[in-house]
Parts: structure tokens; sequence; C-alpha cells
């Protein structure tokens, strides 16, 4: 405690967001017991309380699957959004005439082709990866292909002085480049697959023994269970918050090596 | 012709798209191993012109030949290019040792063999071993143009294209990087073509200066600077120094008006 920059950062950054938390939950508290609120329509804070450690092994098993279908649909999109991107930088005619189309991706609502993607795939966890590609492999697409393709002029003379192949253009330039523009796309997405993997599940999220916290939103909601439902919610929040972060910390170390910002300062 | 010229140009014209003449009727003859400065008002075309010869850019009239041969179809195996840009252009993720290694790296030179050219020209530019591993970013604007050169230098080029290197630097800097660049030349002897708008630079560094005027491009005068090699800082305050130095200068006015 005696260092003055952790009691600074304490006092600047952890006290006012927790003072908040109390405030909010005193009102809180204080709505459901003074307007005497039915507890379908709001629970008091302990209630929910009640629920969450009630419901806790169905609440892990549910956010342990949301969480895998966040994951996998997650890495699905770094990996098609950054390959697709690397297509796109090799040629004007194929980035302008895809470009449209991976737009369309992101401006589709995910409402009107869940229906079909049921369709195609069934309903259960692959439906929920799918769903979660669509909605977070955009952001990926467009940083990198912005990070690929915006290269400074010279060097790529430089490249082209030296008789450098396509290959080497990409891998040794193009994709190193990039990385900070990846990283970057990489927090945005991880936190739309979150959003995904709870919108997959919402749709598709039946079909196995096993239902992630999308299908845990609709069967509380729907048994009018509002305690559990706000659990739930918590729960989703907490597995995205827990996402990004991991995903942000990566980014920043890979960031930070990357062009040896930490190496002599 | 006993001896063939290295670079031979023939009324060497570039329009660029929309018609705009960045360089008309442009003549030109340079031996192996010389040292020559182009100079000219910004905009003149002079960049351009070192493009074409680094065959970045093709001409749109005129012939241009190296070694007989057009730009485009370089014998990349019996002779090397190399250009140094206005920045340094160096690779941020890399550190000195791998920006310098990057054009031996994309001639296919495996790293092994290539460490002794490193070694070569980090000290033939005047870096040091603490040097080696700094990033880009931690270095001043001067280290960066000199790992710049080393870069260019570690292919050992027969050719050397500099497009106004050193134009960003503080004067100090400036006349060290001349000073080291012209040891490295009187040692190696590779063409260097050199373009700047910096009068002193252009005298202190060549044995001969073209002049540029602008719209479009076209050379105006040819000074020949006699003065030997090496060449002493203090040749900078020669009487001579200065009367060459006012003689480019009224051409570059001449050409302009």
């Amino acid at each position: 405690m005696s260092d003055p920059r952790l009691r600074h950062w304490l006092l600047e950054r952890l006290l006012p967001p927790l003072v908040l938390f109390v405030v909010v939950l005193g009102l809180w508290k204080g709505a459901t017991v003074v307007r005497d609120i039915p507890a379908y329509l709001l629970p008091s804070p302990e209630r929910v309380w009640q629920a969450a450690v009630g419901e806790q092994a169905e609440l892990r098993a549910a956010s342990w699957l949301t969480a895998k279908g966040a994951c996998f649909g997650f890495l699905l999109s770094l990996m098609g959004g950054t390959l697709v991107a690397c297509l796109f930088s090799q040629s004007r005619l194929v980035r302008f005439g895809c470009y449209p189309y991976a737009i369309f991706l992101q401006t589709v609502p995910i409402i009107a082709i869940a229906p079909l993607i049921i369709t195609w795939f069934g309903f259960g966890f692959f439906s929920v990866v799918i769903v979660t590609f669509i909605i977070s492999v955009f952001p990926i697409l467009n940083s990198a292909t912005t990070g690929l393709t915006s290269i400074d002029a010279d060097l790529l003379d430089f490249f082209r002085l030296h008789d450098a192949t396509r290959w080497q253009t990409l891998w040794k330039l193009r994709l190193p480049h990039a990385v900070p523009y990846i990283v970057t796309g990489a927090k945005t997405s991880s936190g739309a697959a979150v959003i995904g993997a709870i919108v997959g599940e919402y749709f598709a999220g039946f079909g196995s023994g096993d239902f992630g916290l999308g299908y845990l939103v609709f069967a509380k909601a729907s048994q009018l269970k509002t305690d559990e439902l706000f659990a739930v919610v918590i729960a989703s929040t907490l597995l995205g918050v827990a996402i990004f972060g991991t995903v942000s910390l990566v980014g920043e170390t890979i960031l930070s090596r990357w062009s040896g910002v930490n190496d002599e300062r | 012709m006993s001896e063939e010229s290295l670079i031979t140009a023939t009324s060497l014209g570039k329009e660029f798209a929309g018609g705009q003449a960045a360089l008309a009727d442009v003549d030109l003859q340079i031996e192996a191993g010389d040292f020559v400065s182009i100079v000219g008002p910004s905009g003149c075309g002079k960049s351009t012109l070192l493009r074409l010869v680094a065959g970045l850019d093709s001409p749109t009239s005129g012939t241009l030949q190296i070694d007989e041969c057009s730009p485009g179809e370089k014998k990349r195996e019996s002779r090397r290019t190399a250009f140094v840009f206005q920045d340094a252009t160096l690779l941020p993720w890399r550190n000195v040792v791998e920006n310098i290694r990057l054009p031996l790296e994309l001639d296919g030179v495996s790293n092994s063999a290539s460490n002794v050219a490193i070694d070569a020209s980090l000290q033939l530019i005047g870096l040091t071993a603490d040097d080696r591993a700094k990033f880009p970013r931690m270095l001043s604007g001067g280290m960066r143009m000199r790992v710049s050169l080393a870069r260019a230098l570690v292919t050992e080029p027969d050719l050397l294209l500099l497009d106004e290197p050193f134009g960003a630097l503080d004067d100090m800097m400036r006349q060290r990087l001349n000073e080291d660049l012209l040891r490295v030349w009187t040692e190696k002897k590779p063409t260097a073509l050199f373009v700047t708008h910096n009068v002193a630079e252009a005298v202190f560094l060549s044995q001969r200066i073209l002049v540029m005027s602008s719209s479009p491009g076209r050379i105006v005068a040819e000074i020949p600077i006699p003065f030997e090699f090496p060449r002493p800082p203090e040749l900078r305050a020669t009487a001579e120094f200065a009367r060459l130095a006012g003689e480019v200068s009224a051409a570059l006015r001449e050409g302009q008006s």
C-alpha cells in the first residue's frame, strides 16, 4: 500500500466503479422493497444471487458450452478472415469483386438466416459455431484487408526491385504489417463471438443433451423464472468479459513483442 | 565507342496517365564507376528519371539501356541494383541486422552465408555491435538512414541509386552521411546516381552534376566537378567549392526562367 502509484490506481480506477456498483445495487434493492415489485418483473439482488448459487451447476455447464462455441467460432473467424484477406490482398479485382458480399455477412440479420442454417446444418453445436462465425468474421476480414493492403509504396518498390515473389511479399511484408490490424480486429471479433454463440444457441442450441447460455435465456424467459434469467445474463456478461480480456491480453503481448517496444526503454 | 557507357538514355520521355509530361527528351550517358548527381527543383522529374533507371517505371518514349539491356530485362545475376529512398523504409518489426538481411533473404541467400556480408556492411557504414539488435523506432533519423544505406550496400551493388536520401536530415547529419557515403563509394566504386535538391551536397559528392528544369523535366546543364578523391570535409570551405556551387545554382536559376 506504500506504493503511491498503486494507491492512485486504486483511488482513480477501482474505487469509482465500485461505488457505482454499490449505489446501483442499493437502488435496485430499494425499488424492489419500496415499490413492492413482483419478483417475476424485477427480482431483488439477493434472489438473483440465490438463483445463481442454486443453479450454479447448470450455469457452469452452460457457460462452458457457450465458451466452446464462441472460441471455435472466433478461431474459425480469425483463420478464415485472415486467409480470405490474404486472397483479397493479391488482386484488386478479387477484392472489389468479393467485398460487397463480405459486407453482406456484416449486414444480414441473423434472425433472417437462422432458419436456413438450421435447415442446412440442423440443431446443435455445429450450427451455433456457424452463426458465431458469421457474426464475428467481418471485423477480422475488414481490418486484416486494410492491414495487408495499406503498405508503404516505397517498401513495395523495394520488394519489387529485389524480384520478391508474391509469396515473399505476403509473408515478409504484408502479413507482418497487418499483425497490429489483425489484433485490433480480433478484439472486436472476440466480443462479437460471445454474442454470436448466445444468439446461435437461442435459435439452434437444441438437439443435444447439453444446453448453452443462449438456450437458458430462451428457457428461463418462457418459464418466467426472472431471477434465474438475471443469473444467466450475468454469466453471459462475465463470459464475454473473460473472452474479450483474454484476447486483448494475448494481443497486447504480441504487439509489444512485435516492434520491440518493450525491449529497451 | 571503345568503351560502352553503363547507362545510355536517348531522347527519353515519360508521360503519366492524363498526358502530364514528367520527362522530355533526356539524353544521358553514365560510365561504370561514376558518381553522378542530378539536381533540380522539386517536381522536375529527377525522381522519375531514377525510377526509370531502376526499372520501377517504364518510359513512354525514347530508349534507356543499362549494360545494353533495358532496365526491365536486367541481367540480375551479373548486375545488382540498390535503391535508397528518401525515407529509410525499414521494416519496424525487424531489428537492424534483420533489416539489413532482407535483400539477401529475398535473393534466397541462407542466414549463415549472409552473416559475413552483414557484418561487413555494418562496419562499412559505421554501425556498432550495440546497434545490431535495436529496432528502427529506437534509432534517430540519421541512424535509420545509415541502416538503410547498409541494407543497400549489403548486396554489393554495382549500381547504387539514391533518391534524396538525406533530405529529411539536419545539416550536420547530412554532411556526416555525405562523408560516409563518399568513403564507401571510393572503396567499392559502384556506379552511383544521386538525386538531390541540395547544391552543396551534389558538389561535394559528385564527379559530374546534371542540372534539370521542370515541366517537362529535362537536363539543362552538365557541370563536371574536378576535385580529387578522397575529398576532406574542409573542401566545403574552399573558394573553388563555392565557385562550383555558384555555377550549379546559376544553371538552376537559368533553367527555371
